[in-house]
């Protein structure tokens, strides 16, 4: 049994918001919802599957369904930080598979930017040997980037060709938060956050949100809009392995093999990929792990423009992605998702729609890389 | 250049580990089933699941593995990844230097320094 071919992705909405001290988080999740129905052509009253993760405040689900007023017969509130809207397409279809629900929603929706403070998980196992050593995000991808660094021979130069990248789309995206062309020079000479990943090698922080509709094939059928079939899916975590570590790949290495056997396809097929960024060593380590090129030689893979639409070999982040445009909630996923969507259907941007997009890759990382993580990979195909 | 070591927040499993560190002792934990070490060290074994686990202290010499200083904060500080003769990879902080003298491979020696409320804590030196 598989989900390839079983669901289709026929709404999907961004919210343009990039700071929105004026409203709260559930709201802009129900802003998110309106929009993703208002695309697929359907009301709240369609929707008898419901899916957040652990951005939605309160209770998750038990929350957010009161708070929008839905009637749902199908729940899922897996979190895998910002992978978890990969998995949810993924568990939307196979509800859909086994009869569960018909219509999914999946909303997401953060505010790190005008509420940046979250109280620390003091409760996690690792909590009492971790934190005295002043942990933060960009020490710990700064770990992964200098063991490549030190593994492989990859350079600052090398990563900072995924920033430029990210920027050549960006320029195109009215409601990305940095729209300025930058160049390899303006990221390695920004200012070193934590070596050796300078300023311009992180994500940005950014308000805001979206949300995706999973459907069945039948109710595909009645919607006028493109279909994106979903045709594979993977999820995998990876850890410290009792202190047996390797920084130098992620758990998109399993999760990505077990997508693409699930959609019968190779990497070299893939016209568009969207891949979390909220490093540039992010994208470098998952490009490898997903199969694009050999491990190790991610940094000669992304050089001179490889990643630019219209460039490059492999088009990626065609909205400037975390890097540039939007980083809703700490979590990309679902704006990896969505764009994703919008190339499969044709409605990118017209300087960095992919011409014949048919097969596009989704792919998510949620914690931390140099700590532990989940990742989560989609396949996903044009119905003409 | 040393940075202020938060308090660890000690709980069930952590406390004699914390208890030992003011002892000047790093411990980690190895299985009597499978007969691997792990860190951090929990009751479950993460290898074999078995609950046979025991303290072992660490004899103190490490390689570094990986490391990032932080450079955006008021005392920059060096968070790594130091391979523990033992065998597991272990998340500390290199202190008594600067970032310059320190590089991946390079071996270093257990040390303790006191967080805020004087519980010592291992790290590791040139």
């Amino acid at each position: 049994m598989s989900i390839n071919g079983i669901a289709y992705i026929m709404g999907a909405y961004e919210h343009p918001t990039r700071k929105a001290p004026d409203k709260t988080i559930a709201q802009l999740h129900a802003e998110c919802a309106a929009g993703a129905l208002a695309d697929a052509g359907l009301t709240l009253s369609d929707v008898d599957g419901y899916f957040c993760a652990g951005d939605a405040p309160g209770m998750g689900p038990v929350s957010m369904i009161d708070y929008m007023g839905l009637n749902v017969r199908h729940i899922d509130s897996t979190e895998l930080g910002g992978a978890s809207y990969m998995a949810h397409i993924s568990h939307a279809a196979q509800a859909i598979a086994t009869g569960k629900c018909s219509v999914a929603l999946i909303t997401l929706a953060g505010k790190p930017r005008t509420s940046p403070h979250q109280p620390p998980r003091t409760t996690t196992p690792e909590y009492s040997y971790e934190s005295p050593y002043g942990t933060t995000v960009v020490n710990s991808y700064g770990m992964c980037a200098a063991r490549h660094m030190y593994e492989f021979g990859t350079t600052s130069e090398q990563l900072a060709w995924i920033k430029v990248a990210a920027s050549h789309h960006a320029q195109h995206n009215p409601n990305a938060m940095l729209q300025n062309l930058v160049t390899v020079e303006d990221v390695i000479n920004s200012p070193m956050i934590s070596d050796p990943l300078h300023r311009l090698d992180c994500c940005i922080v950014s308000d805001g949100g979206g949300a995706l509709i999973v459907t069945s094939a039948e109710i595909a059928k009645q919607i006028n809009r493109p279909k994106v079939k979903i045709i594979g899916a993977g999820e995998a975590n990876k850890g410290q392995n009792g202190g047996m570590l390797d920084l130098t790949y992620s758990a998109g290495q399993k999760s990505g093999k077990i997508a693409f056997a699930e959609a019968g396809i190779k990497p070299s097929d893939i016209k568009y990929a969207s891949i979390y960024d909220s490093f540039t060593i992010t994208v470098l380590i998952q490009l490898e792990d997903l199969g694009f090129c050999a491990k190790g030689d991610g940094g000669k893979f992304v050089m001179d423009g490889n990643l630019i639409s219209g460039v490059g070999k492999l088009p990626f982040n065609t909205d400037g992605g975390g890097l540039c445009n939007n980083h809703p909630a700490n979590r990309g996923g679902m704006t990896k998702i969505i764009e994703a969507v919008r190339q499969l259907r044709g409605e990118a941007h017209p300087k960095v729609q992919v011409k014949n997009c048919d097969l596009a890759i989704a792919h998510g990382t949620g914690g931390m890389l140099g700590h532990r993580h989940a990742s989560a990979t989609l396949i996903l195909e044009r119905e003409s | 250049m040393n940075p202020i070591f938060k308090n660890p927040i000690t709980d069930a499993e952590s406390q004699y580990f914390w208890q030992a560190a003011n002892e000047k002792k790093l411990y980690l934990k190895t299985c009597n089933n499978c007969q691997k070490p792990h860190y951090h060290p929990r009751t479950h074994c993460p290898f074999c699941f078995s609950t046979n686990t025991q303290w072992i202290e660490a004899k103190g010499t490490a390689t570094i593995y990986s490391l990032s200083t932080m450079r955006r904060v008021e005392t920059p500080y060096t968070i790594a990844y130091v391979e523990l003769h033992e065998g597991p990879k272990i998340l500390t902080n290199i202190v008594n230097s600067t970032p310059e003298q320190l590089q991946i491979g390079q071996a270093v020696n257990l040390t303790f320094q006191p967080s805020e409320n004087g519980q010592l804590i291992p790290a590791f030196e040139p």
